[in-house]
């Protein structure tokens, strides 16, 4: 039986475990959303050549291309954290549950920034 | 030192919501959070209510939240949650229900922690030993930490999936179940999984560490539910030992 709305809304100390958590279902949410988008923009192959070309032009632009780096982050970021969570399910590294949050953050964040870097002649 | 609490102050027989009242009290500066709300208590409004025995984190009885995170208020000095002399919010535990003020209702806590077989479960056509039953040291150690649960029901006030699913028997009954199926005394393994080893058991858990950020005990149930997880698994895979 699930609970009322207000019930699992009550003021709850978010600490690291509950961000990890959280951000990972976020970042899974997101990845779905985004495999949604690309499978659209892909789609538009079928309505032939000048329509692909027309849509993938907007997505050349600066702001898209900061996207861009920004979900090869997420991805990064989901990847290790999920690497994290099969660990805990061999009970392995539950000691340094914090550690290897943080560390999977920042490898995503640094991914991110590399991306930037890398394509700074593109942006 | 003046301490400031907001309290939250609910009475379901009378109250239709949940109020917030705010208390301004001299207390001394080592004074945890229950000392302010004895003297709150006893000088100011004897209608407040709270649970408390032992003053000294070993009973369990005055689990609640303080400013969100759940804990032992005589655990808790308020110098260490209000730095500055801010205002620090108190509320009963999270996912129990309320009998008045900060007085939880721990009945669905205890039922789920019977519903594990929480004690040995000695087979009785088992050879004992003539002598004192021997468990090693290391193993001894072990069990020692999941022992020194006080269900004080910290970590199932703090887990957020018990919040979302009512059935899910929570950390402090999991970590109990562990306990027992550790213990190379018990053989109640089998029964224990066939009760645990479900969708509102063990596999609800998602390793958020919630309970174990929050256990005063430092029990960490997250480690006793992963354990426990990899005793169901390698006994259904055929691989476990008979413990």
């Amino acid at each position: 039986m699930f609970k009322p709305m207000d019930a699992q809304f009550q003021a709850r100390a978010m600490r690291t475990g509950t961000a990890a958590w959280i951000l990972q279902r976020l970042s899974g949410l997101f990845l779905t959303l985004y495999l949604l988008v690309h499978i659209i923009v892909i789609g538009t192959a079928v309505r032939g050549e000048d329509a692909f070309d027309d849509l993938l032009a907007t997505f050349e632009k600066t702001p898209f291309l900061i996207l861009d780096a920004g979900l090869v982050g997420v991805v990064a970021f989901h990847a290790l954290n999920g690497l994290r969570l099969i660990l805990f399910d061999f009970t392995v590294g539950l000691r340094f549950q914090k550690a290897l949050f943080w560390a999977s953050f920042a490898i995503a964040v640094a991914v991110f920034i590399g991306m930037i870097v890398a394509a700074r002649n593109l942006i | 030192m003046e301490a400031r609490l907001r309290v939250r102050r609910y009475d379901p027989s009378t109250d239709g919501t949940p109020t917030y009242q705010s208390y301004a009290i001299e207390v001394a500066g080592s004074a945890t959070i229950l000392d302010t709300l004895l003297k709150i208590r006893e000088q100011v409004d004897g209608t407040l209510a709270f649970r408390c025995a032992c003053r000294s984190a070993i009973c369990g009885s005055c689990a609640m939240r303080v400013n969100g995170v759940s804990r032992l208020a005589c655990k808790t000095k308020v110098v260490s949650v209000a730095a500055r002399g801010q205002e620090v919010t108190v509320e009963p535990l999270a996912n129990l229900p309320v009998i008045k003020d900060l007085v939880a209702d721990m009945e669905p806590f205890y039922d789920k922690m019977r519903a594990v077989i929480p004690w040995l479960e000695i087979d009785p056509a088992k050879r004992m030993p003539l002598r004192e039953y021997l468990v090693d040291a290391a193993r001894s150690m072990k069990l020692s930490q999941y022992a020194a649960c006080i269900q004080c029901a910290v970590c199932y006030s703090a887990c957020p999936i018990v919040a979302i699913d009512d059935r899910y028997l929570g950390p402090a009954a999991l970590t109990k179940a562990f306990r027992f199926c550790h213990d190379p005394r018990d053989d109640g393994t089998a029964l224990r999984l066939a009760r645990v080893a479900q969708e509102q058991g063990l596999w609800r858990c998602h390793t958020i560490f919630s309970c174990a950020e929050q256990c005063p005990k430092a029990v960490n149930p997250t480690e006793a539910i992963q354990g426990l997880k990899r005793i169901a698994l390698l006994r259904r895979l055929g691989l476990g030992r008979k413990a």
